[in-house]
């Protein structure tokens, strides 16, 4: 769990901390400089991705960071908002159409991913358009059925269609998620909270759960139809 | 659709109504008027007091129109509900009397201006004036009543309850004082007047709760009495217009211990007088208050009767006791799912097509329903074992964990804490993680050298040597050195001596000052010192000399003029310098141009580029602004015009 | 690795000697085993389909120059589905070709398993096959049955024996279109006795009664010569000749038919067969399968013996009455070659331009006409039937007259009185038009033969329908430029309908195949003089055209 900044961020951090405590360690860091680390970056338990433009003295703040076990790779790609175009969990990852092939081979060596060229919705940029955890995954509220099928079965976790902070279809950036914690933007509704819940298999649905939205599902009728 | 009309303004009485818009008009308009002014202007003033006083009495009885709902466009609960609460008549006329108001009051001002037209003086004008607003304050008193009226109704409109007829509506009624409110209160935060006597409520109330993630309003009734419709108060007929408009559950309260003051058989049957009105929706048969008496403890043929209202139709009967709490949740659920159910199958059914698919919006709400299960096996997850006994963090547990807030708060608070990130590093030495590092050292950037692996190849490089070492690879005694090399050596060191003296000297030499070093292929040597040097340095300095001279001399004819000049012409100035000064001075003989046929071959190509010149030019003349270089005649003004001292009146005299 | 090579190699290039795919793979010089490359091959072709689209989708073959539609096909298939990955060293240009794109090659598969909406390989792969026959299907290509056709050999066991061994887990179908199944069912030849036909697909070469020798794998056409020349054998007399006898099986259907007057007829002097072939080589397979057949005994087989070489006055043949003579024919019947597979070939998105210079030499030397198409498939018996049908008119006269000589050469047998001929050809000029020389020979009518009329011949083969033409049956494209060169036939409907043809392609399951018998009727031994006159005249035509 890392984002940036040093500015301010004490209680975002605190917040976090509170959380995770040491499950998960906190890590500050920038990217080239700039804030948005969740979009420039993309990682899973294996190793984490930055773009080219991140610089030397931040990727040597990362490593000395990070435990040993975690691969870190500095990707020449020009698509560089890599949390943007690669949606990862430890498993498979959906990765931008145009991405390099080289890149293909990076994120499968240093992710330990199987890695599929996909879009979601006819969106390429597959990691704004989707979160995704190893539980489960919520893609863009205007995925055909069809299509989450496919990509369910590509994914191997079941997938719900659902949006993010009062109806955003961009869950991959307003939504971090885990195998047991999900954290998400200060707009997300109850019935948002509710379809990520069950999905995720998270909170009261407890890991090895029912799953899956069916449960809500007159909620959801009621609410947006 | 509008639920509430709190924003409707207040309506003022008749005389401050009449007092608002004079005023009004007093304050608005101008006042001052004289006998002496020119008549038209004098028509003027007073027509423009009672058009404008028309106006702003037409102006407020059109806000007082427009603010209050119009019957027709609301939804029939809220027509019902005003209907029963205010007398949709008595409503419609009052609102009717303010249009024809506005309409005499507009009649009234066409005629007095019309008539002001022909007024011959202040006085007439003045005259006409004040009957216009008479009559028109006239016709505003008479809307006394109509105005009264309407403020009450304004002043309860506001205070009626938002009730939403759309929306999961949960529908508490059942004869006065069987605990209708005290269910309210247990479901929602409504604050409801709960007494034990009979109408203590006396309106609807409504209070919302959460199910599901989702809103549901319950809507709190006035007890209903059992006779004829016709015979209902005002307060019941609340409680039969929402029954009978809003789609909803409807929870049916009974109190069996008859402790409301109302025989179990009287509740009967009122519950079958109002149930025409419960077709097509849910509805509870609620049995309150069952920790005084439940139906097991009723007598026979009144459990008899409650029977045979199940059985009738799609009726439950639930029991609940609102004082110890018990049921009051299973109720709420069960209704609350019921109403769901119900609401979604319905609107499934209607966003479906014909052929039976879900259409438009309706489709894409079910896409989102729609959960994907992949074919085959589920990815295994990664739960660390540290969050099965994760504690959750309490800010009020002294044992609780510090945080990075705390450490700011002891550090100086925001602003002057700075977060340390170093302090997480993992290195093989704590002591490492505040070392400094330069990003750039001697121009070159450090991480480009940085080697991960440097320790690995260090240790390699050394074991290596240590192995070289151990084989005796550096044993060999290969230093003695013969005559031979000897020799060489010391001429080398001659020659070293040598170049570094020659270097010395140059260094030395103060000619070359801070000027830029001439390459020496560039420099002109004189041959004397190609031959001293050669000589210093043992050559035989007789060929390369001879040679240099050689090159020196050209071959073959020589290229300037004889010294002598014999087979020259003879010019008259003896100095050619001179000469050619001269002939530098002069300008430079030139042909004489043409710029007219200059390039043409003949007439016809001379008109043709004249023609083409003229029109190149068109466009640019076309275009063209007046500019400083264009003839200019300054305006002159006549003498008096400019001269002369400029009294109180106008300029414009001159 | 040359196994890839190998079998790239073998399936673009045209064998020059024929034979069955199978057949093709073992006498091919190649360093890896023919078992493996039959393997990848027949393996491969279940999965083009998938293949291709995963190749087309990784986009391999714009970014790798060399690999070549079909090597990419064989390598992806081993990378993705064989168990023990490519088999080539780590280092080898042509795995390392495939393995750059392991991911994305990976990530294409399981797509396209997905997009299948199988769950596992296993699944996916019935889904792939089905997908297949459909297609197939509707293309038209695999629409006709080709059974596995067995005849059992009477010398070593009979029908019902093997029906009760061999065949016992079958089930017995009505008719041929109920082999068409995954099912072992097994259908009795009606035309043919002692004929079998299985299944396709269904292995029998480790089987027991195979390498006994009691059931031949023989196709139901190679059936009808003998059967046309002996019928049931049981009233035949006299010894016969097979005049160009490899493989085998013919004479071995001719040995077995006349096991059945066996143990009746001992008292009177046995048949013998004579057996030959022109090649040494030949000649050892011959003897291989006469041996495996158990019939030795009555079987004499001479070596290297060209037919046209005997002497038919020769004593030994004094007592021969029957000729079977299958001579080498242009092979344009055979159909499949068993099972050469049929591979749908990736394409690359780009124009192919950086691979054209290599690949378009290859196609030159292969003589291959085709334009290079978006998609093409690729067999060598189709590439064999298309340079056959358009070009090679030569050839089929060459063929055909050395196919008369040996017909001619066969009526000449001084005891002779029935005489087969048969060719594997659909070609009128190998065919028809060799019966109406040969009748219009001069040996012919001096001797009397004629062609052995449908009434004649056995109950069998008098209810075959299909029967001789007179106009050559072109397919519709191969329009043929040469049309004046067209054989005519000069034959009676009788003599046509005496000739026994079969059709690749059609609802018998067989190849294009010819048979025609000749018998001699002392009666019309030189005695119709006007029509030895005409015959005459036509003879001089014939040789016109001959030339």
């Amino acid at each position: 769990m890392e984002w940036n900044g040093k500015t301010d961020i004490v209680e975002l951090h605190s917040v976090f901390e509170a959380e995770l405590q040491d499950v998960i360690p906190i890590c500050h860091a920038s990217i080239a400089g700039t804030r948005i680390i969740g979009r420039l970056t993309v990682g899973n338990k294996n190793g984490l991705l930055v773009p080219t433009t991140t610089t030397d003295q931040e990727l040597q703040h990362l490593r000395n960071t990070l435990p040993e076990n975690v691969k870190i790779q500095r990707i020449e790609e020009r698509l560089s908002a890599l949390g943007n175009v690669i949606c990862c969990n430890d498993h498979v990852a959906l990765v931008h159409p145009d991405l390099e092939r080289e890149t293909e081979e990076i994120i499968a060596d240093v992710l330990g991913v199987e890695v599929f060229r996909q879009t979601v919705a006819d969106n390429v940029l597959t990691g704004s358009y989707m979160a995704l955890s190893n539980q489960g995954g919520i893609v863009h509220p205007k995925t055909s059925v069809r299509d989450q099928d496919e990509l369910s079965s590509l994914l191997q976790v079941p997938l719900v269609a659902g949006s993010v902070n009062r109806g955003s279809p961009v869950v991959g950036a307003g939504l971090v998620v885990n195998d047991w914690m999900a954290v998400t933007g200060l707009d997300t509704t109850a019935t948002e909270l509710s379809v990520i819940e069950s999905v995720f298999r998270l909170g009261e649905m407890g890991p090895g759960g029912a799953g899956g939205a069916g449960t809500n599902k007159e909620s959801i009728v009621e609410s947006f139809y | 659709m509008k639920t509430t009309w709190k924003d409707i303004a207040p309506v003022p009485t008749s005389q401050e109504f009449i007092d608002i818009v004079l005023s009004r008009t007093q304050r608005q308009l101008p006042t001052v008027i004289r006998p002496g002014f020119k008549i038209s202007r004098i028509r003027g003033f007073y027509t423009r007091k009672v058009k404008y006083t028309q106006e702003t009495f037409c102006e407020k009885f059109q806000a007082i129109l427009d603010g209050f709902p119009r019957l027709q466009d609301i939804h029939p609960f809220h027509k019902d509900l005003m209907n029963t609460l205010y007398d949709a008549d008595h409503f419609r006329i009052a609102l009717g009397q303010v249009s024809t108001a506005k309409h005499l009051i507009e009649t009234v001002s066409r005629d007095y201006v019309r008539l002001i037209k022909y007024a011959q003086s202040l006085f007439q004008c003045k005259q006409l004036k004040r009957a216009a607003l008479g009559r028109m304050a006239t016709i505003c008193k008479r809307l006394k009543d109509p105005l009264v009226y309407l403020e009450q109704v304004r002043q309860h409109l506001g205070r009626l309850p938002s009730i939403d007829p759309n929306t999961r509506t949960l529908l508490i009624c059942g004869y006065p004082n069987v605990g209708k409110s005290s269910f309210l209160r247990s479901i929602s935060r409504a604050d409801v007047d709960v007494q034990p006597y009979a109408f203590t409520t006396k309106s609807l109330f409504v209070g919302h709760f959460d199910y599901k993630y989702l809103r549901f309003q319950a809507i709190d009734t006035p007890g209903i009495l059992d006779h004829p419709l016709e015979e209902m108060n005002t307060i019941e007929m609340q409680s039969i217009t929402a029954i009978a408009h809003l789609r909803s559950a409807i929870l049916y309260f009974m109190d069996l211990s008859e402790q409301c003051g109302y025989s179990v058989p009287d509740q009967i049957k009122l519950f079958h007088n109002i149930r025409p009105l419960f077709a097509n929706k849910i509805v509870y048969l609620i049995i309150n208050k069952i920790d005084v008496r439940r139906p097991e403890d009723l007598e026979p043929e009144y459990q008899e009767q409650i029977e045979a209202i199940i059985k009738s139709g799609d009726v439950e009967v639930l029991q609940v006791s609102c004082t110890t709490t018990e049921g009051v949740t299973n109720v709420k659920n069960a209704a609350c799912d019921k109403l769901l159910a119900e609401r979604v199958a319905q609107k499934l059914k209607s966003g479906t097509n014909s052929g039976g698919t879900p259409g438009g919006r309706l489709g894409d709400v079910l896409a989102r329903i729609h959960v994907a299960q992949p074919m085959g096996g589920v990815r295994e997850t990664f739960i660390p074992e540290a969050v099965k006994s994760l504690k959750k963090y309490d800010k009020n547990d002294p044992e609780r964990r510090k945080l990075e807030r705390d450490i700011e708060e002891e550090n100086g608070g925001a602003g002057v804490y700075n977060y340390d990130m170093k302090k997480n590093y993992t290195l093989a030495d704590d002591e490492w993680k505040h070392d400094k590092i330069p990003e750039v050292w001697n121009g070159k950037n450090i991480y480009d050298f940085v080697d991960p692996d440097i320790e690995a190849k260090l240790a390699a490089l050394e074991e290596e040597e240590e192995k070289l070492e151990a084989d005796g690879h550096y044993d060999s005694d290969e230093s003695i050195e013969d005559e031979e090399d000897a020799d060489t050596r010391m001429k080398a060191d001659l020659i070293r001596e040598k170049r570094a003296l020659m270097r010395n000297d140059a260094k030395m030499r103060k000619s070359l000052k801070n000027r830029a070093a001439i390459p020496r292929s560039a420099k002109a040597k004189k041959l004397s010192q190609m031959e001293a040097a050669l000589d210093s340095a043992g050559y035989d300095v007789d060929a390369a000399s001879a040679r240099a001279r050689s090159q020196s001399q050209s071959r073959g004819r020589s290229t300037i003029r004889d010294a002598d000049g014999d087979d020259a012409m003879d010019i008259d100035t003896a100095d050619p310098h001179q000469a050619i000064a001269k002939a530098k001075g002069r300008a430079r003989s030139q042909a004489a141009t043409d710029r007219r046929n200059d390039g043409v071959t003949d007439e016809l190509q001379r008109t043709k580029a004249e023609r083409m010149a003229k029109l190149s030019q068109k466009k640019m003349n076309r275009m063209a602004r007046q500019g400083e270089a264009d003839r200019h005649t300054a305006p002159s003004l006549a003498k008096h015009l400019v001269t002369g001292k400029r009294g109180l009146g106008k300029t414009q005299r001159r | 690795m040359s196994l890839y090579f190998d079998a790239a190699s073998i399936l673009t290039t045209q064998s020059e000697t024929g034979g069955s795919f199978k057949s093709r793979i073992y006498n091919s010089r190649s360093k890896s085993s023919p078992a493996q490359i039959y393997a990848l091959i027949t393996e491969t072709s279940k999965w083009d389909l998938l293949l291709k689209e995963v190749i087309e989708n990784a986009g391999i073959l714009d970014l790798e120059p060399k690999l070549s539609p079909l090597l990419a096909l064989f390598l992806v298939h081993d990378f993705l589905l064989s168990k023990n990955g490519v088999s080539a060293p780590a280092s080898h240009p042509i795995r390392q070709a495939v393995e750059r794109h392991k991911i994305r090659l990976k990530a294409e598969f399981t797509k396209a398993r997905v997009r299948r909406g199988c769950t596992s390989i296993e699944v996916l792969k019935e889904a792939v096959l089905k997908e297949r026959r459909d297609r197939l299907d509707v293309a038209g290509v695999c629409a006709k049955v080709y059974p596995r056709w067995v005849r059992v050999n009477n010398l070593r066991s009979s029908m019902d024996a093997q029906l009760g061994t061999t065949f016992a887990s079958y089930k017995r179908a009505q008719s041929l279109a109920e082999l068409a199944g995954e099912e072992p069912r097994v259908y009795t030849d009606p035309n043919i006795p002692d004929l079998l036909a299985v299944t396709p697909g269904m292995d029998f070469t480790n089987s027991p009664a195979y390498k006994n020798g009691e059931i031949i794998l023989q196709d139901k056409a190679s059936c009808f010569p003998a059967y046309l020349l002996v019928g049931n054998g049981e009233d035949w007399e006299g010894d016969l000749v097979d005049g160009c006898a490899a493989p085998g099986n013919k004479t071995t259907h001719l040995a077995s038919l006349l096991a059945k007057q066996g143990p009746k007829k001992s008292s009177k002097r046995r048949c013998r067969i004579f057996s030959m072939d022109a090649s040494q080589a030949r000649s050892k397979t011959l003897q291989k399968m006469v041996t495996a057949a158990g019939a030795n005994d009555i079987v004499t087989i001479l070596a290297g013996q060209d037919f046209l070489a005997l002497h038919p006055s020769d004593s030994r043949f004094s007592n021969v009455t029957g000729l079977l003579l299958d001579p080498s024919c242009s092979g344009s019947g055979i159909i499949g070659r068993d099972d050469v597979p049929q591979l749908t070939l990736p394409t690359s998105s780009k124009p192919a331009k950086g691979q054209g210079k290599k690949r378009k030499r290859r196609h030159d030397e292969d003589g291959d006409q085709q334009p290079p198409q978006p998609a093409k498939t690729v067999s060598s018996t189709e590439e064999n039937e298309l340079s056959e049908t358009n070009l090679d008119i030569d050839r089929l006269t060459k063929l055909s007259n050395l196919q008369a000589r040996i017909v001619e050469h066969a009526l000449a047998f001084p005891a002779a009185t029935h005489v087969t001929y048969s060719t594997c050809s659909i070609h009128l000029i190998e065919n028809e038009a060799v019966v109406s020389r040969v009748l219009a020979s001069n040996v012919a009518k001096r001797r009397g033969w004629r062609v052995m009329r449908r009434d004649e011949q056995p109950d069998g083969l008098r209810a075959w329908n299909h029967r001789g033409i007179r106009e050559e049956r072109v397919p519709a494209s191969a329009s043929r430029e040469n049309d004046d060169s067209q054989p005519t036939v000069y034959l009676t409907d009788e003599e046509l309908d005496a000739c026994l043809r079969c059709w690749p392609g059609d609802e018998e399951g067989l190849g294009g195949f010819f048979v025609a018998g000749f018998i001699r009727d002392p009666s019309l031994a030189a005695s119709d003089d006007t029509r030895v006159s005409n015959d005459s005249e036509e003879e001089e035509e014939w040789e016109g055209f001959s030339d």
